[in-house]
């Protein structure tokens, strides 16, 4: 009997975490996705005409409506890209690395970029940072979540019966570690995501200055495509660490802020 | 203003003259800074021909750094300029104990005097005025020019506040000044007492311009009546206030110099070099690296020096073309000068590069050209390449353009020449919003399996506690069943079934005495009320009602009547009973 509640326990548990994962990481309104769908094909037609600037455009406005997708990124980062505009690409590429990482044109894109900017991005990430990178962090949130919410149920489980107490020991020892490693994980990401707000500079060139203001000295140039961290911010100024842990101030406008969540300036 | 050091052992010589540009009749003067050691007497000097040296005596000066005492005695010795030219004045062998000290030459260049005739009808002129100097009137865009702003005023006139106003310069940008200095010059045997100002300026437009004129004030301290000379002839700006002395009257003086007129010419358009940027001057170009053995990716930061003298606000070199082998940062740069006007010094660009393939022999080179007005021709230096020994690594067998981990096939597929296409679909639609791990909702759902787990547990408690108590079990299933029982009464009533009626108002008076006095309810009879019920005080009232209830049941059972119009009117009497059994104390015997 302790069998039979133990399979249906667990079978619950899957429809569960399949709700779940569908829930949060399904199209929010699959109602969107068809009136997204038909602005995306015209601007996908606009793009293989080679009217690149109209085809930004339509992206752009696919974006106004609150809602977006890797590919819709993707694209506008093409074509940002075929417009030789290569800062806005590269910052919209790395949107599209917020939802997909694990896109192999994506990489190979990003990279082309990098190197047609050549502003000076080091390549070298380690080997920790790339197995983070490796998913998003809704990702990350959702199998720390079911992890959890698993363990959760097998405490739930032996609590009620118990007779499943020594049935289930060692799944929920395995189950709670694995959850614990995982929150571990999550921690990290979003210490990652959070503790570094990356922007891409999106002007020809950009002089950082030692203080917010115009008038402040200039300490140096920065190319566009330069990817920077933000570390504080005044108005309309922004201060940044670059690649040699420099740390000025450019002009809000003259960047892309590229953080987690799609965010974008 | 040159100094050039020689140092054996503690004694050391510095030789260093005021003023490195004079005009002729000016002075300058030379001084010889001996530390830990003087000669026995000043030297003679002989300058070359068109200098006068003239030995004007010996100064000392003490020092008290962290306690440790320095003195250091100068020798002084005016040199007068008695022609145009550029003068080096050799270099100078003293003897300081058993030890012979040796400077290195020095450079003078005098200049025509523009100075104004003295005697002339404007008396206030051979008193004092005022003189915009400047090294030549051909200079070209770009190219740095120190000026002099000199304030003469005649040896015998004392004065005091010398000041210039900023100098009117439309078309030029002005650069460092340095504080006043103070000297004594001699034009046809007359002294005059100088005071000038040295700052610098950089035309930034052609043409002919004009640079100012320059324009300053002081105040002549005139004497009332029979003034005495002065108590010390080396007292060039003395004080009204001697007491000594004779009434002075303070009349300013405000004096404006000619203006000079500056041919500012464009920079040749033919033979620029490829990679100018605008540097005029004369520079020297140095380049280091290190280190020079590295792997793959390993960082190699890179000094390239440039050292001279010119405008050095806007000197950059001109971006390296580092290509596909190299990855640079944009460079740092710190300047460091050695001149108070600073346009000599070195300023040092600082670049972080990394090589990306293995096979790398050397850095490209680094170039920068200039414009040598001195020459008036373009220069290009470029020192010889930098060589380096890259070693592999084990990523360096990939592409640098394909990132992650591409498939046995990539790794000899060429490079490639574009971006990958569009995607053709939309895919995954999401909102522009927050991730899930920073929206309350999503952080409070994580309280529902706990939430679960505490109710699960909570009921495991109260099952666990119901079990280990069996009269609290028969009191929560009495109470259940007497809820389900007077239901039942109801029903029983309204459809007038009066033997069911009775028969369940036995049992359920059975079963709340049964568990009230912990015994089987099937043991619970009418007699129970007088042996048990009335020794524990119950109230008369109580027993009557139960009597009576009993009564009414037994006689249902064994003389049943077809109809009873009475059952609804005992509803009550029943619950009544019923509740007066609940507020009896249980038996723990």
């Amino acid at each position: 009997m302790e069998a039979g509640i133990l399979k249906s326990g667990l079978g619950l548990f899957k429809c569960l975490i399949a709700s779940l994962l569908s829930l949060f990481l399904l199209p929010e309104g699959v109602v969107w996705a068809d009136d997204l769908a038909t602005g995306f094909d015209q601007a996908n037609k606009l793009y293989a005409e080679g009217h690149y600037p109209e085809a930004i455009s339509a992206y752009q406005k696919l974006l106004q409506t609150g809602k977006t997708s890797a590919a819709l990124y993707y694209n506008l980062g093409n074509a940002y890209f075929k417009s030789g505009q290569i800062g806005r690409a590269i910052a919209y590429y790395r949107l599209t690395q917020n939802l997909n990482p694990r896109d192999p044109d994506l990489r190979a894109n990003l990279q082309f970029a990098r190197n047609r900017a050549n502003a000076g991005f080091s390549a070298q990430t380690s080997r920790w940072r790339g197995f983070l990178q490796g998913m998003t962090l809704n990702e990350w949130t959702l199998v720390s979540m079911a992890f959890g919410w698993f363990w959760a149920a097998l405490l739930t489980l032996r609590r009620w019966r118990d007779s499943l107490k020594s049935v289930l020991a060692g799944y929920t020892a395995t189950i709670g570690i694995a959850w614990l490693v995982s929150l571990a994980l999550l921690g990290l990401k979003i210490q990652a995501e959070f503790g570094h707000t990356p922007a891409v500079v999106v002007v020809r060139e950009a002089t950082v200055r030692y203080g917010p203001l115009e008038e402040s000295r200039s300490f140096y140039t920065v190319l566009e495509g330069a990817e920077v961290e933000v570390v504080d911010r005044q108005d309309n100024w922004l201060q940044i660490r670059d690649a040699s842990r420099r740390t000025g101030w450019l002009r809000r406008d003259q960047v892309i802020v590229v953080g987690s969540g799609g965010q974008t300036r | 203003m040159g100094w050039l050091v020689c140092a054996l052992d503690a004694a050391t010589l510095t030789a260093k003259l005021d003023r490195d540009i004079i005009s002729v009749g000016e002075s300058a003067t030379l001084s010889l800074e001996f530390q830990g050691g003087s000669p026995s007497a000043a030297p003679n000097l002989a300058g070359p021909q068109g200098l006068a040296i003239q030995y004007a005596g010996q100064s000392s000066q003490y020092n008290i750094v962290n306690g440790q005492v320095s003195a250091s005695v100068s020798l002084n010795y005016l040199i007068t300029a008695q022609r145009v030219g550029d003068y080096a004045i050799p270099a100078i062998q003293v003897q300081v104990g058993g030890q012979v000290l040796t400077s290195q030459p020095l450079k003078l260049r005098v200049v025509k005097s523009d100075v104004p005739t003295v005697g002339g009808n404007n008396s206030s002129l051979q008193v004092a005025f005022l003189k915009l100097w400047v090294p030549k009137n051909e200079v070209y865009l770009g190219e740095v020019l120190p000026i002099e702003i000199r304030l003469y005023c005649h040896g015998g006139q004392r004065a005091q506040e010398p000041q210039v106003q900023p100098l009117q310069s439309d078309g030029f940008t002005v650069g460092k000044s340095i504080p006043p200095q103070q000297t004594q010059v001699q034009f046809s045997n007359q002294v005059y007492n100088l005071v000038f100002y040295k700052l610098s300026v950089t035309p930034v437009r052609t043409g002919k311009l004009t640079l100012g004129p320059a324009e300053g004030r002081l105040t002549l301290l005139i004497p009332q009546n029979n003034p005495r000379p002065r108590r010390d002839p080396f007292d060039l700006f003395g004080s009204p206030f001697d007491p000594f002395g004779p009434r002075m009257e303070a009349r300013p003086l405000s004096l404006t110099s000619e203006p000079q007129t500056l041919t500012v010419l464009p920079l040749p358009t033919e033979n620029v070099p490829p990679g100018f940027n605008g540097a005029v001057g004369n520079f020297s170009l140095s380049a280091h690296a290190g280190p020079t053995n590295v792997a793959v990716g390993d960082p190699i930061t890179v000094k390239v020096q440039v050292t001279g003298r010119g405008s050095w606000d806007t000197l950059t070199l001109p971006a390296t073309e580092w290509g596909q082998n190299f990855k640079a940062y944009p460079p740092t740069s710190k300047f460091e000068s050695n001149d108070p006007l600073g346009l000599e010094g070195t300023k040092t660009f600082e670049y972080v590069i990394t090589p990306q393939m293995a096979d790398i022999k050397a850095m490209p080179p680094v170039s920068f050209s200039f414009f040598d007005p001195e020459q008036k021709a373009y220069r290009n230096l470029q020192p010889s390449a930098i060589p380096l020994v890259v070693r592999p690594t084990a990523a360096s067998t990939m592409p640098p353009s394909l990132a992650g981990n591409p498939g046995p096939e990539r790794q000899n597929a060429p490079l490639p020449q574009d971006i990958i296409n569009i995607k053709a679909r939309l895919g995954m639609v999401t909102a522009i919003q927050p991730p899930l791990a920073r929206q309350s909702w999503f952080i409070a759902l994580q309280g529902v399996p706990l939430l679960t787990w505490l109710l699960v547990f909570g009921w495991r408690k109260y099952a666990e506690n119901l079990s280990r108590n069996p009269r609290l079990r028969r009191q929560r299933t009495v109470e259940r069943l007497i809820a389900n029982g007077l239901r039942d009464l109801r029903r029983q009533a309204d459809g007038q079934e009066a033997e069911a009626f009775y028969a369940t108002v036995f049992r359920l008076l059975q079963e709340r005495l049964g568990e009230r006095l912990d015994r089987p309810a099937s043991s619970m009879t009418e007699s129970v009320l007088e042996e048990q019920l009335r020794p524990q005080g119950v109230p008369e009232e109580t027993l009557s009602l139960l009597h009576d209830l009993f009564q009414r049941c037994n006689q249902a059972r064994y003389a049943p009547m077809p109809m009873d119009k009475e059952l609804r009117q005992l509803l009550p009497k029943v619950e009544a009973a019923l509740e007066s059994l609940r507020s009896l104390k249980p038996n723990l015997s």
